[in-house]
């Protein structure tokens, strides 16, 4: 078995565990500001992400922004085959948790090393949300 | 975390599979944040939010009716995501399609049968009832849950859709966040040195703080030399500060409840650094935002939803100029607020002068709907947190004082 090339740990997650490739940020991130959630794919002109589709990818944020859409979002991308596989923040919010949470994706945050710094957009990561941890592998 | 007798009843299922799924939900949610206990709460705000929960949403709510789900605290409504009262107009005019419309409908009829209450609002603590200071909440808007927190001295955290629906079912919401007195102290200082006069001011105060610490766990202490904001202004500081930073709580040194003194907003020591907010900081928000050519299509009033006596003010500052041919002039406001407006005659005054209400919702949720079909383009408006949620939306957005915006309503230019 391929041996991580390196480990977060320390964090806190919820959901089962998944693997895939990464889309990194080094900005926070929102629905209803960021997104077309038609299309999932991020249309705010002002973000580092701008035109990434989220669709199979964990996504890596650094902060979540914004309102009452997280809640309900996740779920509607998941139910239309456009969801990320799962999201990672420095800290999340409540209202991503929730949304995380009804939805079913993984999430994770509060990780020892700044996930934003050390995961690259194109590594391989796999995460275990309920201990913790994430492996790169690059 | 430790439940309760009860609470641990209702997760083993005793209360039927609907309660189940709250507290379940709850549980879960609550495990996440590290939270100790439950706490009862005094009401519920809901967001349905027909567009953004799609069917993953609409399958929740007609399982929980199928389940004679009820609520068991007094549980209001955020705003629909169309006008229902001018459900034609909107798909003749704005092209808000048949389908999605009835699916609105929908929603609402699942929500009003397990016993929310239709206020459609995004202002409850002025139009509906101010919760009292320290009762635990669960309240689904962000700026109304910002409000509630730094404008009366209650405790909630922003509740999604699916988490206020579910301590509205239960009564209770898990102790984490804002319901404990630990996260709600101040932890940076900002100084206002702007003299912000208006919305538009103390809006885009909001929108420079916010920026300088995004995140949930950062409390805003304001202070410094201010004239006292009126209740508008206060709302819509509120609410652009969680729209630009995601905060839940923020304090106004010698105005909001939790903050009498400097030291007691901040929980002993006043931290020796802090941020300055100039009045040049300020306009240069306004100067910045600036639309590629000076049509004006829409003037926007709305996010949050306004209150009697904005409209007042808005109708008397129009003093019976009309609205341009080529612009529209919306305002967003609740039932509450449009069945004032109609004793008080200023919805005819309004219509009269060409502009129009947009009652029980907001203009942001459908504005991306509403673009394609109109080809509206050129938006002013005096809200920061609309400048804000349009980012995304494909508007191109003047934010001004109140004055060039109605200005612009009447000339359908932007000339400042």
């Amino acid at each position: 078995m391929q041996s991580p090339t390196l480990s977060l740990t320390g964090g806190r997650g919820m959901g089962a565990p998944v693997r895939g490739p990464a889309l990194v940020s080094g900005q926070g991130f929102g629905f209803r500001y960021d997104l077309d959630s038609t299309t999932g794919v991020i249309s705010n002109r002002d973000h580092d992400l701008y035109g990434e589709e989220l669709a199979g990818r964990v996504l890596v944020f650094t902060k979540p922004k914004g309102g009452m859409a997280a809640s309900w979002a996740l779920a509607s991308l998941r139910d239309r085959g456009i969801a990320p596989l799962a999201i990672v923040f420095r800290e999340a919010s409540p209202i991503f948790a929730q949304g995380a949470l009804f939805s079913g994706l993984p999430i994770m945050h509060m990780l020892e090393g700044d996930p934003c710094a050390l995961i690259r957009t194109g590594d391989d990561v796999a995460l275990y949300p309920t201990e913790g941890r994430i492996d790169i592998f690059r | 975390m430790q439940l309760t007798r009860q609470q641990q009843g209702l997760l083993d299922g005793d209360g039927g599979p609907a309660c189940q799924w709250a507290m379940q939900f709850n549980h879960d949610l609550g495990n996440f944040f590290g939270a100790e206990q439950m706490v009862p709460v005094a009401s519920a705000h809901f967001a349905p939010d027909t567009g953004m929960a799609g069917d993953p949403g609409k399958k929740l709510l007609a399982f929980l009716e199928s389940h004679q789900a009820r609520v068991v605290v007094p549980a209001y409504l955020d705003p629909c995501s169309v006008d229902i009262g001018r459900a034609a107009e909107w798909m003749a005019t704005y092209g808000v399609s048949e389908t999605f419309i009835a699916a609105d409908r929908e929603t609402q009829r699942h929500c009003r049968a397990l016993g929310f209450r239709p206020t459609y609002t995004c202002i409850n603590y002025q139009t509906i009832e101010a919760p009292k200071r320290g009762d635990h909440l669960a309240w689904g808007d962000t700026g109304a849950a910002i409000a509630a927190n730094a404008m009366f001295g209650a405790r909630t955290n922003f509740e999604g859709g699916p988490s206020a629906l579910a301590s509205a079912l239960i009564g209770c919401t898990p102790a984490y966040g804002m319901h404990l007195p630990g996260n709600r102290r101040g932890n940076l200082s900002v100084r206002i040195t702007c003299a912000p006069e208006e919305i538009a001011d103390w809006g885009a105060l909001a929108a420079i703080a916010g920026t300088l610490s995004v995140g949930y766990d950062t409390v805003l202490v304001f202070h410094g030399d201010f004239a006292p904001p009126s209740f508008d202004m206060l709302k819509q500081f509120a609410v652009a500060l969680a729209s630009y930073g995601g905060h839940a709580m923020f304090h106004l040194a010698g105005v909001t409840p939790e903050a009498a003194t400097l030291e007691a907003a901040f929980g002993g020591t006043v931290p020796g650094e802090e941020h300055v907010v100039t009045r040049q900081d300020l306009d240069a928000v306004f100067e910045r935002s600036t639309m590629a050519d000076n049509s004006v299509d829409l003037v926007v009033f709305a996010a949050p939803q306004l209150s009697i006596d904005e409209v007042a003010e808005i109708v008397e500052r129009l003093d019976g100029r009309r609205v341009h041919g080529d612009t529209k002039l919306i305002l967003a406001i609740d039932p509450q607020v449009r069945s004032l407006a109609d004793k008080a005659g200023l919805t005819e005054r309004l219509a009269a002068l060409g502009g129009e209400f947009s009652t029980g919702t907001c203009f942001y949720p459908e504005a991306p709907v509403l673009r394609e079909t109109t080809g509206w383009r050129n938006l002013v408006t005096n809200s920061a947190k609309l400048v804000n949620t349009l980012a995304s939306a494909g508007y191109d957005v003047a934010w001004r004082r109140l004055g060039v915006c109605l200005d612009a309503a009447v000339t359908g230019r932007l000339e400042s």
